[in-house]
């Protein structure tokens, strides 16, 4: 047992070993472990426990293995026993040991994040899986991803969940699986499954509808409304229904439907959202009577989908849309004319839609920043004194215009490298190649040729190139190969 | 008049609980000159049209119409127009059924057919083509006589095939754009026009032609509503026309139509130099010179005028066949072009100087320019506070410059979006995660009906539930 324990600590030999080195050290370290009965693992040695032996930051396989082994044999006593071993392992890990036993791993987060659920305290778990998913490569999915939204979900910890959702995902785990092979051979499964994949976008989606940033909430709708495929999941559909109610809070319309949604969720889409079609229209019209009728016909459907919030949302902002819209047509008007409108539509009681409620509602959205308007009293008696919205049209300051453009520029840039990664990528795909000498045969010789080496700016898609990324066509056309398998 | 005045108003009433329109102070027309330039069929309609739409004139409308009638051999019509006068003045002498015309008249209607039928039959047995032809005419004619258009326009469109010269193409489509503007069949009569367009003349026939296709056309696109067309078909209407087509329409209706058609459609230049100044449409004018009144009074900037002139005649107007459903929507953006073209030269205006140059209340102006601003007409914005109206200054270069900001940064976020999502979707195939159907099942998703209820509270109070109901398959 000591001599196990040597070789142990003596992995990695230094903290600064060469990837195929640190391989080659794993591999024959894995050897041993899997030999190792666990019961070994989970033993004492020398009355010290191992777990205090070992460096979770610096023998990270080996502590994985035996935190691994004590969670088998003890179940979810043992996983209670160890729960603090398993935080400060999850903290401080090592990603480039870890990898090299991906299954392992994903046993002790799964019993984990399964136990912190079941025990009813899984804001406990929030930290350490971020801390790990951030450790092990958040740009590219992975099994924690999908696991840790929902806990932020569960936890309302959105903050947290949007922390991780900010960063770009750049990279899945390749799963496809030959046809005619079963879809989960027996012994082993993939990573991810779609389901995965769609879960989180659609959580990402309402993590940021929690923090109100309607557009990036609607843009991971859009990921998951437009996701490809030959079918529709049902979460498709819920996003879906989602999505038109972020529309309408985004800008006041429905956004329309992704491009390239796939027919057979557009079919789905069609015949099973109907009502949100109609609550949006209503909301579009502008009339208020109309808008209103629909959002208490519709209120069960909210209800049974879970999307009241959402709703009751929308019936607020479309107050201050109509709001907004005012400003198209007067230069001034008072309080007392907009609160004649009758704009108000969720239906509260009280004071709501009177003159001083709608005197705090513009209020509040010049506060906001929503439009760009001034409140003056004709007096200084409150009871007799006539308010006075006066829209001013002229435009937000030049500074913060270009701010944004200034960041959105660094933002292109990083994209377009990315973009590019992914072009290189696909450049050298199997299909892509195949694609060519297709077009090379039809084409009768050279073709082949003369793409790589006659026009070496064909691929390269700089911002600015003229490459209209924003438009259907290049990408389309090279795509088009994988479009044909889906 | 005094004894009618019961049933009048009974009839209009229950009328104008149906929806028409019914127009109840007397036009500014006198009847019997304004009928008597119609000749044919068109007369006895638009004696009809007054009959049921104006109290004051339908009587006397309906008596011209039966006493027309009686000259044709339209029994249907004859009984209709005899109904409705009964129903309006039960004592006038016109109000019988006479009984033994009809009997006598729809006698020999029969007969005719029958002849003619009989006459066309052996024509067809003879195979000559010109016989046939003129004996479907017969048929057409006679059938437009007696009132049966459906069947007048089957005759006529079935002289086609046996047409051997442009000539008798030529009359065919003159009969049938005939037949379908009286039936309201526009579609036809355009594709008619074309046809004849379409046909070699010499320059003769043109002239001729010219008048009549104009106001065909014209017409065609004064129903569609394509006002702007409407005007420029009817300003090129040669003054020729005279009284050539008044079994369809007079000089006087050219100059009506086309006059109102530019007023709503065309700008003041457009005005002064298509209609004001356009030789041949003068001579139209000058038969309603309350028109050109008007269109002058526009051109010179003076629209309460224009507009006062317009309300004086508006009954006129909608006792006209082809004008009344448009009518109001004429005025409509007669009256919202002259509110933009007076506001040109003014970057704001008070409220009540303009409500006074539209002799109107300020109210009713405001809640105007209001529904304008919405639809995206009129370029300005209300204070009402100050109770005036100010121009949007859209051409300002600081405005400029932050509009090329703001475009260039929706732009950009555009592209990024956009991209992010292609670099997704690529990603997600490469990795193989695309949706995949159970197989051969349907495609649709299991249970998303119905199966929604468990526990959901809100928006923030979501339950376990929920969650779970995701991870299904």
């Amino acid at each position: 047992m000591e001599k196990l324990v040597d070789i142990f600590l003596n992995f990695p030999s230094s903290p600064t070993l060469s990837d195929s080195e640190l391989y080659k050290q794993a591999t024959s370290l894995l050897n041993t472990l899997n030999k190792t009965p666990a019961t070994q693992l989970a033993s004492n040695v020398n009355g010290t426990d191992l777990l205090t032996v070992l460096n979770p930051a610096v023998n990270s396989l080996v502590y994985l293995y035996v935190l691994v082994a004590r969670m088998d044999l003890g179940g979810r006593n043992a996983l209670d026993a160890t729960w603090n071993n398993v935080v400060l392992f999850l903290e401080t890990f090592d990603p480039r040991q870890v990898r090299h036993a991906h299954d392992i791993f994903r046993r002790l987060f799964e019993a984990f994040y399964a136990h912190a659920v079941d025990t009813q305290k899984p804001l406990l778990a929030i930290r350490p899986v971020k801390k790990a998913l951030v450790r092990y490569n958040p740009t590219r999915f992975s099994f924690m991803h999908t696991s840790f939204i929902r806990l932020c979900l569960l936890t309302k910890c959105y903050r947290d969940g949007a922390a991780v959702l900010d960063i770009d995902l750049v990279e899945f785990p390749y799963v496809k699986s030959k046809p005619g092979e079963p879809e989960n051979p027996v012994g082993g499964r993939k990573e991810v499954t779609y389901q995965d994949v769609l879960c989180y976008f659609l959580y990402g989606g309402m993590i940021y509808m929690g923090l109100k940033e309607w557009r990036r909430a609607a843009d991971f709708l859009t990921y998951i409304v437009a996701c490809p495929g030959n079918a529709c999941s049902a979460m498709q559909v819920e996003a879906y229904k989602k999505y038109i109610l972020v529309g309408l809070l985004l800008d006041g319309k429905p956004l329309p439907m992704p491009k390239v949604t796939s027919a057979a969720a557009v079919r789905a889409y069609k015949a099973l959202t109907k009502p949100y079609e109609a609550f949006a229209l209503a909301f579009k019209s502008g009339n208020t009577d109309l808008f209103r009728q629909e959002a208490a016909l519709l209120s069960d459907v909210f209800r049974q989908d879970g999307n009241t919030g959402l709703a009751v949302q929308c019936m607020d902002v479309f107050r201050r849309m109509q709001i907004i819209a005012l400003r198209d047509t007067y230069v001034t008007l008072s309080v007392e004319e907009i609160s004649k409108k009758d704009l108000e539509v969720v239906g509260r009681g009280g004071d709501v839609g009177g003159k001083e409620e709608t005197e705090g509602v513009v209020l509040g959205m010049i506060e906001r920043d929503e439009i760009r308007a001034s409140l003056s009293h004709s007096g200084p008696d409150l009871k007799t004194s006539e308010t006075t919205v006066h829209f001013h049209n002229n435009p937000l300051s030049e500074l913060r215009n270009l701010r944004a453009l200034e960041s959105q520029i660094s933002r292109t840039i990083s994209l377009t490298k990315q973009v590019k990664a992914m072009d290189r990528k696909l450049g050298l795909s199997k299909e892509y190649i195949q694609y060519i000498n297709r077009l090379a045969k039809t084409a009768g010789g050279s073709s082949l040729l003369s793409m790589g080496a006659g026009d070496p700016d064909a691929m390269d898609f700089d911002y600015g190139g003229g490459t209209g990324w924003a438009d259907d066509e290049p990408e389309e056309t090279i795509m088009q190969d994988f479009d044909d398998e889906i | 008049m005094a004894s009618t005045t019961g049933p009048v108003q009974a009839f209009f009433g229950h009328r104008k609980s149906e929806g028409s329109l019914v127009v109840s102070d007397p036009p500014k027309f006198d009847l019997e000159s304004y009928i008597s330039n119609y000749t044919g069929r068109t007369q006895v309609e638009r004696l009809l049209h007054i009959g049921l739409h104006s109290p004051p004139l339908c009587v006397e409308a309906l008596k011209l119409a039966i006493k027309a009638l009686r000259q044709t051999s339209d029994v249907p019509r004859y009984k209709l127009t005899v109904e409705n006068i009964r129903k309006i003045a039960p004592d006038d002498p016109d109000a019988a059924m006479d009984d033994e015309w009809v009997e006598k008249t729809s006698r020999r209607v029969a007969s005719n057919t029958e002849k003619i039928e009989a006459d066309l039959k052996s024509y067809k047995h003879n195979l000559i083509k010109e016989s046939i032809r003129m004996g479907h005419e017969d048929l057409g004619n006679h059938f437009y006589a007696s009132g049966d258009l459906v069947n007048a326009f089957k005759s006529y469109s079935r002289m086609r095939d046996f047409c051997t010269a442009p000539k008798h193409i030529l009359d065919m489509s003159l009969q049938i754009i005939r037949v379908c503007i009286e039936q309201g069949n526009y579609m036809s009569v355009q594709s008619h026009i074309s046809k004849i367009r379409n046909l070699s003349r010499t320059s003769e026939e043109e002239e001729a032609l010219k008048p009549k296709l104009c106001v065909a056309m014209g017409l065609t696109q004064l129903a569609s509503g394509a006002f702007r067309d409407a005007a420029k078909s009817f300003l090129e209407c040669p003054p020729t026309l005279g009284a050539s087509y008044n079994d369809v329409i007079s000089s006087n209706d050219v100059a009506i139509y086309g006059g109102l058609c530019a007023l709503a459609s065309m700008e003041r230049g457009q005005l002064k130099k298509e209609v004001l100044d356009n030789n041949d449409f003068r001579n139209f004018l000058e038969l309603e010179p309350q028109m050109r009144k008007a269109i002058s009074y526009f051109h010179t900037a003076k629209y309460s005028n224009c507009l006062q002139i317009l309300e004086e005649y508006k009954n006129d107007y909608h006792l006209d066949i082809h004008l009344q459903k448009h009518v109001n929507r004429l005025y409509e953006m007669i009256r919202s072009k002259g509110i933009v073209q007076y506001f040109i030269p003014f970057s704001c205006v008070t409220l009540s100087s303009m409500a006074e140059a539209f002799a109107t209340s300020e109210k009713t102006l405001e809640k105007e320019l209001v529904g304008m601003i919405g639809k995206g007409i009129l370029d300005a914005r209300i204070d009402t506070k100050n109770r005036f109206v100010a121009q949007l200054l859209t051409a300002k270069e600081a405005d400029l410059r932050t509009a090329v900001h703001r475009d260039t940064l929706a732009m950009a976020q555009n592209y990024e979006r956009t991209t992010r999502m292609r670099l997704m979707r690529m990603n997600i195939i490469r990795a193989g995660l695309e949706v995949r159907g159970p197989k051969g099942g349907p495609n649709l998703p299991p249970g998303v009906t119905g199966q929604g209820s468990q526990g959901w509270v809100g928006h923030t109070g979501r339950t376990q539930g929920f969650m779970e109901r995701f991870h299904m398959g």
